[in-house]
């Protein structure tokens, strides 16, 4: 496993640098993996997935230099990650409210597409049932359950206090919990 | 497996269900995806770096826009264009509703005779047209009459006599020649 130097020194080394994509790259790689599963979990599918990561970083090396550290490198871009998500998301549902399909059908149907889904699998329930709640409810769950994001951090990310984040986070688990065990 | 027991701990608590299905990924990414995502990523920076906006592009714009500002043409009212339209619209409508009108009384009245037109028999018709004293009538009129109705109605009288005498002799299987037919004007012409 590769080791990162710490977010200050590289959002340093890229302020400074004359030539920024030595130390861009090592934020790329730092946080590629972290970022494609926020986004595939949501967007489920992986060309959608990787569209919106390279937007990410574009913006991320657009508006790096003007980055005011006010917050951790980490917080700043889960953020711009999760706006992206929930835009693309919007823009998926108005295109779809033109031929009124039905969104969750939908991202189910992508997940019960992919060639290792097997329904009997618990992991995969899970995936269906997340699909089932609201996108923001989704995020809480995506960002404690699967990236273990203290709320702390998370209020940083979502900008919403951590009791209502602890309220969100305790509705999802129950919403997951009672669809698997109805299915 | 989980990294952070606080998180496992809370999620035991809340839902044991939950709490063991299995921590792994489900989803796979395309070969070597990670590893050729920087190369591609830069690839879409320079191209998006082209679509950037010029340098000095908000330092020209205000004059840009009030050059544009003082040459634009005067600029005509939706609302008025949407007024002309609806009267166009309005007589337009009007006009097909009244040919369709039209059109439906005259099929009506071809379609629909009278009840007493019904009742004619076409034998009758026939009878009538052929009794009837219009033949005889026309049979006595006398050749001055025809001349002046002829004259006053600005036909050729030499001609129609020719026809007339013509039509006399076919009818009793003779042909009238030129000669005959001369004859006859020269004749008229002395009367007159």
């Amino acid at each position: 496993m590769a080791i990162f130097p710490d977010d200050n020194e590289l959002v340093f080394q890229f302020k400074n640098a004359t030539n920024k994509e030595v130390p861009f790259t090592q934020i790329i790689k730092k946080y590629q993996e972290k970022l494609y599963w926020h986004i595939r979990r949501m967007v489920v599918d992986h060309e959608d997935a990787n569209d919106v990561l390279q937007n990410i970083f574009i913006k991320v090396w657009k508006h790096l230099d003007n980055f005011r550290e006010d917050s951790q490198l980490y917080t700043w871009l889960y953020r711009i990650a999760t706006n992206e998500c929930l835009t693309f998301l919007e823009k998926q549902k108005k295109r779809r409210s033109v031929s009124l399909d039905d969104d969750e059908g939908i991202m189910i149907n992508k997940i019960q597409a992919d060639k290792y889904f097997d329904p009997n699998k618990l992991e995969w329930k899970l995936q269906i049932a997340m699909q089932r709640l609201p996108e923001k409810q989704r995020i809480v769950f995506n960002l404690r359950y699967y990236d273990e994001m203290p709320y702390e951090e998370m209020s940083r990310v979502l900008q919403t206090s951590e009791g209502a984040l602890k309220a969100s986070y305790h509705h999802a688990v129950k919403k997951i919990e009672d669809y698997i065990l109805n299915h | 497996m989980r990294k952070n027991q606080e998180i496992q701990n809370e999620l035991d608590e809340l839902s044991p269900e939950l709490a063991r299905i299995p921590f792994t990924q489900v989803y796979e990414t395309p070969e070597g995806y990670f590893e050729q995502l920087p190369i591609s990523l830069y690839k879409h920076i320079e191209e998006d770096s082209t679509q950037d906006i010029p340098e000095d592009y908000f330092e020209k714009l205000p004059n840009e826009i009030l050059y544009k500002i003082n040459n634009t043409t005067s600029v005509v009212s939706i609302q008025k264009k949407y007024f002309y339209f609806k009267i166009a619209a309005a007589a337009v409508i009007a006009g097909i509703l009244g040919l369709v009108l039209i059109y439906f009384l005259n099929q009506k009245k071809t379609e629909t005779p009278p009840a007493y037109v019904k009742n004619i028999d076409s034998t009758e018709i026939y009878a009538s047209l052929n009794s009837s004293n219009l033949e005889s009538q026309i049979n006595n009129l006398n050749e001055e009459d025809v001349i002046i109705y002829l004259e006053d109605n600005g036909h050729d009288v030499n001609a129609a006599l020719v026809a007339s005498l013509g039509e006399d002799n076919s009818e009793n299987g003779s042909q009238v020649t030129e000669i005959e037919a001369n004859e006859a004007i020269n004749e008229i012409q002395i009367k007159k």
